[in-house]
């Protein structure tokens, strides 16, 4: 079953129950409890086209987005994000349930799920080869994966490029892309058929909106990619599409001092990234203007297979 | 680090034989499991790793074999560059003091 096979009311009442409601987005499965209708209403909107867990599955986190029981509840309302049960962070308000619960995922997926080498990076494939777009403050990774995404590429992140260690083969895990501020509406201009949820002021990052993952990209959500491009992108306003190469030392240093769980995998965590720089091509991408970026992607795509 | 001239003691280096290290085309990158760092080195950098991972030694004995290699003329001005980036690969844990030699 899916997401989409529920009704807001039947997904309200399954998250509201004692067994809650079993979100299946890929390497994790997410137990979510809930009575918050708003909060709800985005999240099947958002992840419509995920598979809902079939009941016993093993759940890696047990996440609840619940009102504080105390006298805030009458005065300015507020929601709390609870892993496993336990209250880790400070509440937020209560019409920022959408923001809260994808960032405190992030921080369970972060924090906790070290069986793979975890890149700070988007991820996108096409014909079978993905390319690994590494997020540094004002790159404007998640604008341009998200612009790929509606051009045909299909979407495997925009926050974690899991890198599998057995084989090094990178694990889709399509969640929506928080776009944040101007990107927006870049992105409302860009593809209007886009789906996106509401748009949230006043966060931490400004106003955040978050965009649905394309349906095909969430079908594919048991395939694995082989890595065949590191790119390092920076949007710059005005600028014509420069795609340049870079020594791989640097593209190995950058990446594993950006990753999640780098130090985890120790020695191991090493090798795997150093394997991963030497299986693929590595460049630095300037841009502006996507639909230039987008064909000078494609040109590196047919390249890549002798066209 | 200490001061070879004034005591007349020299210290012996070596390179943490943990160390993993990868090149190509001149650059380098080296991996400390110790510390779980990674960093990434000139060639001088390398040069001295190389160098001391063939056989421990002392800032003189390095200074001479890079002023080899480098074809550097001024030695004085290269044992100052030398002893600075000696403490810090030392410092990073990369080599490490072993012994010292009168």
């Amino acid at each position: 079953m899916k997401v989409s096979d529920y009704s807001l009311d039947e997904l309200v009442d399954q998250a509201g129950s004692h067994d809650g409601f079993s979100l299946d987005i890929g390497p994790f499965v997410v137990n979510i409890r809930s009575r918050e209708q708003r909060f709800l209403e985005t999240l099947q909107v958002l992840y419509q086209h995920f598979p809902v867990a079939p009941p016993h599955s093993f759940i890696d986190f047990h996440l609840s987005v619940t009102r504080p029981s105390n006298h805030r509840r009458w005065v300015k309302s507020q929601v709390l994000f609870l892993i496993d049960g336990r209250v880790l962070f400070e509440p937020f308000p209560l019409d920022h349930a959408t923001p809260l619960f994808e960032w405190g995922l992030n921080w369970c997926i972060a924090t906790r799920a070290h069986q793979n080498l975890m890149l700070h990076s988007a991820v996108v494939e096409k014909n079978g080869k993905a390319m690994i777009l590494p997020a540094f403050p004002g790159s404007g990774k998640s604008t341009l994966c998200a612009a790929l995404a509606q051009r045909g590429w299909r979407f495997l992140s925009d926050e974690f490029g899991l890198i599998r260690p057995r084989d090094g083969q990178v694990i889709p895990i399509p969640r929506p892309t928080p776009l944040k501020n101007e990107s927006i509406e870049v992105i409302r201009e860009f593809a209007p058929e886009a789906v996106l949820g509401p748009s949230f002021p006043k966060t931490r990052k400004g106003t955040v909106a978050h965009l649905r993952a394309p349906e095909e990209s969430v079908r594919w959500l048991r395939e694995v990619a082989t890595p065949a491009w590191i790119v390092f992108p920076q949007y710059q306003a005005g600028s014509e599409v420069q795609l340049t190469g870079v020594g791989k030392p640097y593209a190995l240093f950058k990446l594993a001092t950006n990753a999640f769980n780098y130090e985890v995998h120790g020695t191991a965590g090493f090798a795997l990234v150093r394997d991963l720089v030497k299986s693929c091509d590595c460049y630095n991408l300037v841009y502006s203007n996507f639909d230039d970026v987008i064909a000078r992607l494609d040109d590196l795509v047919l390249a890549s297979h002798g066209i | 680090m200490k001061d070879q001239f004034s005591t007349g003691v020299a210290t012996i280096y070596r390179v943490d034989s943990s160390l993993l290290m990868d090149s190509w085309g001149g650059e380098s990158i080296v991996y400390n499991p110790r510390s779980g760092e990674t960093h990434q080195l000139n060639e001088l950098a390398v040069e001295i790793l190389t160098i001391l991972e063939a056989q421990p030694a002392s800032l003189t004995i390095l200074t001479q074999k890079i002023c080899t290699i480098f074809l550097v003329e001024d030695q004085e001005d290269l044992t100052n560059q030398l002893e600075r980036l000696v403490g810090q690969l030392d410092s990073l844990g990369l080599i490490e003091p072993t012994a010292s030699e009168s």
